[in-house]
């Protein structure tokens, strides 16, 4: 409830104010000035009735107190008087008093002017309540906030602004704030202010500021024209510290691209010892060291399908590095799809009569297609051998070659153990290959699909999967006969090859 | 009798590629680097050079240019590399070296055993 003080040396008009008034607001009174300064301190009114005529201090006087005070200045005053002459009422105003009242007083009138000055003084309140809520808000914002004239200077700053340069906000004032930005930003500067005056939209650019000590500091400016109430235009402008972020965007990139020299640099050392291997046991197989026996071939060409499986395992993680880092070369040659999908049907033919699984082919003529040849032929390759793998003895699989105008589609469908639903994202994820749950163990990088994936991408195409879990799997790509060729690093080994001694 | 010249800083390759050689009745002569082989070539004169491509020292660009200044442009070399080419350095060897084939390692014996026989021929 409101407080109202009804300041009056006449108890019987403080009586009838009060009764008046009791009703919605709470009343405090005082007979004399003294009295009411008191009152006015201890209890902070929100509105004040004030009688003219008491002795001592009259109700002028306690009004040019009060308003004069800081403190009490914004408390409405209301002079309550019987004179009725206009020197007394200018007088009133002139002391400070909100409005004024005469006796007798009517009582609805009373009312209404009360009630209409408390509500102006929440009006005010609130005004005053936001305005300090604003100015915290624009002082500890975590970035800088600067307005600017239409020549850079500095017209208005926040705390962090100044915590930004590394000045005091008042010395910032009116400076140029081309001052603070390194000689070869200048022009991106400048570029940022005249973007701002010319364009609605938001601008927005990086530089280098260089501080009041010195020290440098990378910064993101995003600004926007305002205009004054008078229509003078200004450039208001979020200055935010970015040198962090830059530093650890420029060593994630490093660790990154170390990542993928290391990952080629590790599979190309680890093909080395592979090759010896691989040959000796090749000419030991063919008998070029005499004859060999049915327990020593047995034993021969287990460990030859072990070092063809780390060759393998090798290939996808060279491929995949070289995929990552966008270094992958693609031989982009017109080629005939149906001679790419016959052949690798055939090649894993052998694979699926072992596991007694049917392979069928589909075909329709294709016209010559322009990609990489040994790419495509990896990816559907990758893709029969898993239906292979995970298709049970008996089971079926069927490859299908179709197109349209526009592209090339393949399907290779299973009758295996399928996918669930929860499992078919994480497929073309790199390292996610699907163990334990499907209750067998399935040998593999885990690569083979986000090669695929990678692959058919860098052919304008798409690769996608339905599988239900239990009921087989259909994988199927398409790609279009024509697309731009990405231009890509190629990282020449014949010209820049180099390699640590070891 | 043929001779080949196997250059490849790794022993156990030099070795394994020394023996396939020498059971396709070829002779055979090792450099375990650019410079070896550069030092020996005039005098042994081979018919065929098996050169590893990555070797520590010598660019195999710059072992391939110092083997044309010497006036060998012509001797038959067949790359044999843990990468593989594109078409556009293998089209630079082409023109630039007359390197008309490869083998990427690991190799598979009777592959190359055809490829050398090819290039022979």
């Amino acid at each position: 409830m409101k407080k109202i003080l009804v300041v009056d040396d006449e108890p019987f008009n403080v009586e009838i104010l009060k009764g008046l008034l009791s009703k919605n607001y709470c009343v405090e009174t005082a007979a004399n000035g003294e009295e009411a300064f008191t009152k006015v301190k201890e209890s902070s009114p929100d509105l004040i009735l004030l009688d003219v005529i008491m002795p001592e201090i009259d109700g002028y006087e306690v009004c040019r107190q009060l308003k004069s005070d800081q403190k009490t200045m914004n408390i409405p005053i209301v002079m309550v008087t019987c004179l009725t002459d206009r020197n007394d009422r200018i007088k009133a105003i002139e002391a400070g008093a909100d409005d004024f009242l005469s006796k007798p007083i009517d009582w609805i009138e009373l009312g209404a002017r009360v009630k209409s000055l408390l509500k102006i003084k929440q009006y005010l309140e609130d005004l005053e309540d936001s305005k300090n809520r604003y100015i915290k808000l624009y002082d500890f914002a975590p970035a800088g906030y600067f307005t600017f004239t239409r020549d850079g200077l500095i017209r208005e700053v926040n705390l962090s602004g100044g915590v930004i340069i590394g000045l005091a906000r008042q010395e910032l004032m009116k400076r140029e704030f081309r001052t603070f930005v390194v000689p070869e930003d200048l022009e991106l500067w400048g570029r940022q202010i005249s973007g701002a005056l010319n364009n609605r939209d938001e601008q927005s650019c990086e530089l280098t500021l260089k501080r009041e000590d010195g020290s440098r500091l990378f910064v993101r400016l995003n600004s926007i024209l305002m205009e004054t109430k008078d229509g003078t235009p200004e450039i208001l402008t979020a200055i935010t510290d970015i040198t962090q972020l830059k530093k650890t965007e420029t060593e994630l990139k490093r660790a990154d691209e170390l990542k993928t020299q290391f990952l080629s640099v590790i599979s190309h050392e680890m093909r080395t010892p592979l090759t010896p291997m691989n040959a000796q046991l090749q000419m030991m197989l063919a008998g070029y060291f005499g004859e060999i026996t049915e327990k020593q071939r047995n034993s021969l060409e287990m460990i030859m399908r072990n070092t063809g499986r780390l060759d393998r395992l090798i290939g996808d993680v060279l491929d995949f590095s070289k995929l990552e880092s966008g270094v992958m070369k693609f031989n982009m040659v017109p080629a005939s799809m149906n001679e790419i999908v016959q052949n690798a049907v055939e090649t894993l033919k052998i694979h699926a009569l072992n596991k007694n699984l049917k392979i069928i082919l589909k075909e329709e003529k294709i016209p010559p297609i322009t990609i990489d040849k040994d790419r495509i032929t990896q990816v559907i390759l990758n893709l029969i051998h898993n239906a292979i793998k995970f298709t049970d003895a008996g089971g079926v699989i069927e490859v299908e070659l179709s197109c349209n105008a526009e592209n090339v589609t393949v399907k290779v469908k299973d009758t295996g153990i399928g996918i669930g639903k929860e499992d078919i994202d994480k497929l073309f994820k790199p390292f996610q290959q699907l163990d334990s749950s499907y209750g067998r163990k399935y040998e593999g990088s885990g690569l083979g699909l986000v090669i695929c994936n990678r692959i058919i991408i860098n052919h304008g195409g798409k690769i996608g999967v339905e599988s239900e879990f239990g009921q087989g799997t259909v994988f199927i790509f398409s790609i279009p006969f024509i697309h731009e060729v990405k231009e890509e690093k190629v990282e020449s080994i014949m010209f820049e090859d180099t390699k640590s001694e070891v | 009798m043929t001779k080949i010249m196997i250059v490849d800083d790794n022993r156990d390759i030099a070795q394994t590629l020394k023996t396939i050689m020498e059971m396709e009745n070829h002779k055979t002569e090792v450099a375990y680097n650019g410079e070896e082989f550069l030092g020996k070539v005039d005098a042994v004169k081979p018919d065929l050079v098996l050169l590893d491509v990555m070797m520590p020292g010598l660019k195999t660009k710059d072992i391939l240019t110092r083997l044309k200044e010497k006036g060998l442009g012509d001797l038959k070399i067949m790359l044999v590399s843990v990468v593989r080419f594109s078409d556009e350095e293998k089209h630079i060897l082409k023109s630039e070296f007359n390197i008309k084939d490869y083998v990427t390692k690991p190799f598979d014996v009777t592959d190359l055993v055809n490829r050398v026989r090819n290039t022979l021929r």
